[in-house]
């Protein structure tokens, strides 16, 4: 009776859960449409305000993040622009590039919108500024960490099938296929099973950001800010530029931006959400 | 009026009180009480105190007896310690002081009051108190200034004009004030951090949310009487919005009993605090010096520096359930919104002016959400604000005044001005509205000349609008955190090599075992385990098995073939190879029992067991015989 009794309220209970979230799954597609309508009425700024409350509620959807990329350049175009929306449109798409990394419309939507903050900056004399991630960052991001992950998991079984035809067959040539294949298998193992590290490694240590001011210089940890060298002017992060956040405390953030690294405020960026953040 | 005439039974008694004080048999007393006229209903107190320069004592009781048409409160009590500057001595004192009100007018005895200390009875003096009827004149005099007022020894400073005007000057009904402790719930402290002086800052609430007011109260404390600040900095609040905080009883000393020591208290600052951001804050970090008579300073101008405490409070975000869209963090508090369009009608291309009003309690929000409306064009709002705090709370009012071009003819709707905002209190979220209704705009001729915007759009149709969701994001669940794709990685070529030392160890193994299987000496066992086993049932086959067997053991002691000598003659050649000759004598005999056992059988006499017994004990010997070098 006892266990008939548990069971019962373990099932009321996940039924709730279920209900629950299937509500709220509901209203975020209910924001979601609205959004949309008034983006189609040309309601820049209440589009925006719903999609942002959508991320807000933790909704993560490549499509809800595009079109939130959408209402930003909307309202960028328009007599209501407010400064940062470009910045805002660039963290919004390059969201929807990491939720959809196929995504050849964000990924030219992207590049466009970089463009126009570069031609922007440009015409007010700002020579843009181009930041070069890492050596190491730039090799792990070549590829998507589970790619790196199997391509090792190849080398390890090509190296795995070397010595095993080394040992075990005995035809004429296994000896030679044998060492093609444990040397092509470490060499893969080895360089595969670091970048699937490293890429870890930095998947754990940092989240992606964009910057969404027009401008946001690097300060100190005591938000002092940064110098470039001896008498020379602050270094500053671009609008729309990638950076990690490696550190967050209250009032700022500790962001790599290539291969500086530097502390914005947080209301200077973007945390991007991510698949691995799912 | 004799004393008889006082009820008995109006003794008010303080029952299971449990003090404990400095006293002894010697105790001076004062009773004192704060008002000498007072009307019908209205309070006056009476305190009655006894001094001690003696040990540890238990107060027990305490009364005071009065007249029938007076009834007192509960007795308040408090200690005290005081020096006599002229002996040096410390004297140890307890007070009660009672709220006694007056039904009735007419002149009183109240008193005397009485005190029981370790079983010795104390008692005070009565006083005499006149009560008038209501509304025909307050409080009169007290016959001087009181001798448990606190302030008194101002005078000492040149009637009280010690202070600068306005702050930390006690207020004149206060001259007379009792020393009860009436100072305010967030004054009181359990510790003094300084038995001499120190400040305290409090933050409330402990909880908040961005944007929600809180209260900054800096205390000051010092025990050797009045002071004054000679030097301060300001609180830090780093994190907060801040807005200054007028309290009329800013200053204003308070008795206070810390721990056993009696300070003074003084509200020296209060900020109103508007958190910025979420997590937990730090607010307080005041200096400030006491200047005054029983301070120590360095320097004059910089007095005895003591710095407050940090307060802290744990911010966080309003909850995102009931969240509307729209709303900005920190826009937190109880609005109104009121907003005038002016005027009504106008030719398209012309502007109209919206004032709206937001009013209400709160750090009134600096913007609104104003409505989109497809040919409504709405500029920057200038803003008039008038925001302040009053009685500690912040509210006020500020006042957006927009301008908006309507190139649209037709009657305009303008929609509403909407400002959404979180209520602390009821936790719930509003959204203050004002409908701006219709604007009659009548066409422009002149308006389609206006020359087009020639700027080069290069964001047009960047990105198209997806109206659909699509596939969701799927979740990535990365290899490189599941132990055992590290493990496969390193265990599939270290499994083939581990599988391939294992299996050259186990031929390796296999072959020893085969060799060793193979031995003579393992054969010369074999067969006498086969000539064992068989000894009972096959003599024959017994014979052959241990035939093998000392052949064997010929063969592995002296390398001879023996199978290939005639049994004849095999003694002679054991022996000619080093062998004793009485071990070859033996192993000869040994063959012929065997050849006699095969042949004849039984009759022979020779039993297959006790054969299998010499050959073992016969092939022992032959094995660990000394063998002589052959000549």
């Amino acid at each position: 009776m006892r266990r008939f009794m548990q069971l019962a309220v373990l099932s009321a209970a996940l039924g709730i859960a279920l209900a629950l979230a299937a509500q709220v799954s509901q209203d975020s597609r209910g924001l979601f449409e609205q959004a949309v309508a008034a983006l189609e009425h040309g309601a820049t700024t209440e589009a925006i305000d719903r999609f942002e409350l959508l991320a807000d509620r933790g909704f993560v959807h490549p499509d809800a993040s595009f079109d939130r990329a959408a209402a930003y350049v909307e309202r960028a175009r328009g007599a209501q622009a407010r400064p940062g929306d470009l910045g805002r449109a660039a963290a919004a798409l390059a969201e929807a590039l990491e939720l959809r990394p196929d995504d050849r419309e964000a990924e030219l939507g992207l590049d466009k919108i970089r463009a126009e903050i570069s031609r922007r900056h440009v015409r007010e004399g700002v020579a843009p500024v181009m930041a070069r991630p890492s050596l190491a960052r730039a090799a792990c991001s070549l590829l998507d960490e589970n790619t790196w992950a199997g391509f090792a998991a190849l080398g390890s079984l090509l190296l795995a099938a070397g010595l095993f035809t080394r040992r075990f067959l005995k035809a004429t040539n296994s000896g030679v296929v044998g060492g093609v294949a444990i040397g092509v298998g470490t060499a893969l193992l080895a360089s595969c099973a670091a970048l699937t590290a490293g890429a870890r490694h930095f998947r754990l240590s940092s989240e992606p950001a964009v910057v969404i001011v027009e401008e946001a210089r690097l300060l100190d940890e005591a938000g002092k800010p940064l110098a470039k060298g001896r008498g020379s002017d602050a270094v500053s992060v671009p609008e729309g530029a990638s950076v990690y956040v490696l550190e967050r405390r209250p009032n700022l953030d500790r962001v790599e931006w290539g291969g500086v690294e530097g502390w914005l405020t947080p209301g200077e960026l973007r945390v991007l959400a991510t698949r691995a953040s799912l | 009026m004799s004393f008889a005439g006082y009820r008995l039974g109006a003794l008010v008694t303080a029952s299971a009180v449990l003090i404990t004080v400095q006293a002894q048999a010697q105790y001076s007393t004062h009773t004192v009480v704060n008002a000498r006229r007072v009307e019908v209903g209205q309070t006056f107190l009476v305190k009655f105190t006894a001094m001690s320069n003696g040990g540890r004592a238990t107060v027990t009781d305490a009364k005071l007896t009065l007249p029938a048409s007076m009834h007192a409160s509960s007795p308040s009590h408090s200690s005290e310690t005081t020096m006599d500057l002229t002996s040096g001595t410390m004297n140890q004192g307890l007070s009660f002081t009672w709220q006694v009100t007056a039904s009735s007018p007419g002149k009183f005895k109240v008193g005397p009051p009485v005190m029981t200390i370790s079983g010795t009875r104390v008692q005070g003096d009565a006083q005499l108190v006149e009560v008038v009827p209501a509304g025909t004149g307050g409080p009169a005099g007290t016959g001087g200034p009181s001798p448990f007022d606190p302030f008194t020894f101002m005078n000492q400073f040149g009637g009280g004009n010690f202070l600068p005007p306005g702050f930390f000057q006690e207020p004149q009904d206060q001259q007379a004030a009792p020393e009860v402790d009436n100072s305010p719930e967030d004054m009181r402290v359990q510790q003094a951090p300084d038995p001499l002086a120190f400040l305290h800052a409090t933050l409330t609430p402990k909880r908040a949310v961005i944007g929600e007011q809180l209260s900054l109260r800096i205390y000051a404390y010092g025990s050797r009487g009045l002071f004054k600040p000679a030097s301060s900095t300001e609180p830090t609040h780093a994190d907060f919005l801040s807005y200054n905080v007028e309290d009329p009883d800013g200053g204003r000393f308070h008795p206070l009993n810390i721990a056993g020591t009696r300070f003074l208290g003084a509200k020296i600052r209060e900020l109103a605090l508007f958190p910025l951001h979420a997590g937990t804050l730090q607010a307080g970090a005041m200096k400030m010096g006491f200047a005054g008579e029983g301070y120590p300073n360095k320097t004059p101008t910089q007095g005895l520096v003591r710095e407050s405490n940090l307060a802290e409070v744990i911010v966080s975000e309003p909850p995102l359930q009931g969240r509307p869209p729209g709303y900005k963090l920190g826009d937190v508090g109880d609005y109104t919104l009121n907003a005038a369009v002016d005027p009504r009608q106008i030719m398209a291309g012309d502007a109209v002016s919206v004032v709206a009003t937001l009013s209400g309690v709160g750090n009134v929000p600096f913007k609104l959400i104003t409505p989109e409306k497809t040919g409504v064009e709405w500029l920057e709002p200038s803003v008039n604000e008038h925001v302040e705090a009053k009685e500690n709370i912040v509210q006020g009012s500020r006042v957006f005044t927009y301008v908006v071009r309507i190139n649209q003819p037709g009657s305009i709707d303008l929609g509403e001005l909407t400002l959404p905002f979180y209520d602390p209190k009821r936790h719930v979220y509003q959204i203050a509205r004002a409908a701006l209704g219709t604007v009659s705009v009548t066409p422009n001729p002149n308006l389609s000349k206006h020359p087009p915007d020639e700027r080069v759009d290069r964001l047009a149709s960047v990105l198209r609008l997806r109206k659909v969701l699509g596939a969701e994001a799927s979740a990535q669940k990365p290899l490189g955190d599941r132990k055992g794709f590290w493990l496969f990685l390193l265990g599939a070529p270290l499994g083939v090599i581990l599988s391939g030392g294992g299996l050259s160890l186990l031929g390796t193994l296999r072959e020893r075992l085969r060799a060793r299987g193979q031995s003579l000496s393992a054969q010369i066992e074999l067969s006498l385990a086969e000539a064992d086993s068989a000894a009972s049932k096959d003599a024959a086959g017994t014979v052959a098995a241990l035939e093998r067997a000392l052949f064997g053991a010929i063969e592995l002691k002296l390398g001879l073939k023996a199978r290939a000598v005639l049994k004849s003659e095999l003694g002679a050649a054991l022996a000619l190879r080093g062998l004793p000759e009485e071990l070859a004598r033996d192993t000869s005999r040994l063959l012929e029992d065997c050849d006699a056992l095969r042949f004849i059988g039984a009759p022979s006499g020779v039993q297959a067991k006790e054969l299998v017994t010499r050959s073992r004990r016969l092939i022992t010997d032959l094995r660990s015989a000394k063998v002589a070098p052959p000549e």
